[in-house]
């Protein structure tokens, strides 16, 4: 039988007022240069488990900015760690470096 | 001013302004530059932006305002030189020496090299080109790929060696953003059908009619703009030119394959310049360029009261500046040795 009646809509709005920055200052403390990042979108054009997948290196470091670390450690996951990203970076930042952090992110919250 | 001499190094567009101020003020002048024509990089230009004036045009105004009076030397380089308090020293190719009261360096600057980007294939594909290419062709009057096809879709890469630690240039080369709406506005004239394409990171539309220029392209010309850094290219069995970005917009990684791949290359310190400017003594930027005094003050001044600088040797200028500063570089110099004579 068709399921039928009201869902649960989540709410995809950023709160700001609610997210968590200072997570994002404690990443500044333990790595540099991703703060230089202006979406260009290289890393997300030539990453390898983008064209396989809904990962967008691009959009998780906005994410960061952004406080929303669940998503982060949900989307880093899909990492591959080739390091494309880092050769084509114009702002050179290490983003296979980041990603790497956020796979520890995940792993520390997911035992 | 009392027959006082002043030579200006560069005959550009800045150059060829400052030449046209100090006749009027009593002064001899005499102007060099390496190239054998007046003009420097307008005299490669077809159309200008905004308003796609005639390049000859403004060039003829130019070279029209600078007094016979004017000692005119081109294809001639200056191979050594010093600043004493009130005098310079030059010594030209052919061992020639001149003395002046007063320098302005008009020494403009060079386009960046492609190849150093090799990602995207500049001199290694065949369908890869720079905006000074293609300007060239809109003077011939001709587009097309380089086995001579007329082109179906071309796209345009905006901020190459621009905004790009990789290259050492952390700055914004600014012109180049509208270079690429214009040139892709006068391809759309020349060719009807073709899909044209800008990809970009941000377009910094500064200028008087600049963004009017863009809502044109976006709604007259229908040239289509994707936000989204090109990270490759590759070339083809056919020649064509496959790319890949990211559309930042919807967040997905993106393929075309176009006949021509324009890179718009940025502004970048002329070699000449840097050699001048290491001879003399004068100051370098962190991004290379000739340092003056200030950045909103004194833009013209350095170290030397009698050395004043004047267009895109302090950086990249739009030509409208170039024009403007080479007027006051001139007024700042006659001030300057005004107030060291009385």
């Amino acid at each position: 039988m068709k399921s039928f009646g009201f869902q649960k809509i989540v709410d995809r709005q950023i709160d700001l007022d609610k997210a968590d920055l200072s997570l994002v200052q404690a990443l500044a403390r333990e790595l540099t240069g991703w703060q230089r990042c202006i979406g260009c979108g290289s890393c997300s054009a030539t990453c390898t488990a983008a064209g396989m997948g809904s990962f967008n290196p691009r959009k998780v470091q906005m994410l960061v900015r952004m406080g929303q670390w669940d998503q982060v450690a949900q989307e880093a996951v899909h990492c591959q760690l080739c390091g494309k990203c880092r050769l084509v970076c114009p702002r050179d930042v290490d983003t296979r470096q980041l990603m790497l952090e956020f796979k520890k992110l995940q792993t520390i919250s997911r035992p | 001013m009392d027959g006082k001499h002043i030579v200006i190094v560069g005959a550009g567009p800045a150059g060829l302004a400052a030449s046209s101020v100090l006749p009027r003020l009593g002064y001899r002048v005499t102007m060099i530059d390496r190239s054998n024509t007046l003009g420097g990089h307008l005299s490669k230009w077809y159309q200008l932006f905004p308003d796609r004036a005639a390049a000859t045009v403004l060039l003829e105004q130019l070279t029209d305002e600078v007094p016979d009076s004017v000692s005119t030397m081109l294809g001639r380089e200056v191979t050594g030189g010093s600043v004493s308090s009130g005098a310079v020293e030059l010594t030209l190719d052919h061992g020639e020496h001149l003395s002046a009261n007063g320098l302005i360096m008009a020494t403009g600057f060079d386009l960046f090299d492609a190849r150093r980007k090799e990602e995207y294939g500049y001199g290694i594909y065949d369908n890869v080109f720079t905006q000074a290419e293609i300007e060239e062709m809109f003077r011939q009057g001709q587009i097309e790929t380089r086995h001579h096809r007329k082109p179906r879709s071309i796209a345009f890469l905006h901020c190459v060696g621009s905004r790009d630690l990789k290259a050492g240039v952390a700055y914004c080369s600014k012109v180049c953003c509208v270079t690429g709406v214009k040139q892709a506005i006068e391809l759309r004239e020349l060719l009807p059908d073709a899909a044209i394409y800008n990809f970009y990171m941000d377009l910094r539309m500064f200028g008087r009619g600049f963004e009017e220029l863009y809502q044109q392209a976006q709604e007259r010309y229908n040239i289509r703009f994707v936000r989204g850094r090109i990270s490759e290219a590759a070339e083809s069995s056919d020649g064509s030119v496959i790319i890949k970005a990211e559309d930042t917009l919807t967040s997905r990684p993106l393929k075309l394959t176009v006949d021509m791949l324009v890179l718009l290359t940025g502004m970048q310190p002329a070699a000449g310049s840097l050699e001048l400017a290491a001879k003399l003594g004068l100051v370098l930027g962190d991004d290379s360029f000739l340092k003056p005094y200030g950045l909103t003050q004194q833009t013209f001044k350095t170290s030397y009261p009698h050395v004043v600088l004047a267009g895109s040797c302090t950086g990249p200028t739009t030509l409208t500046e170039a024009i403007l500063s080479g007027r006051s570089a001139a007024m700042a110099l006659h001030e300057s040795l005004f107030k060291l004579t009385n």
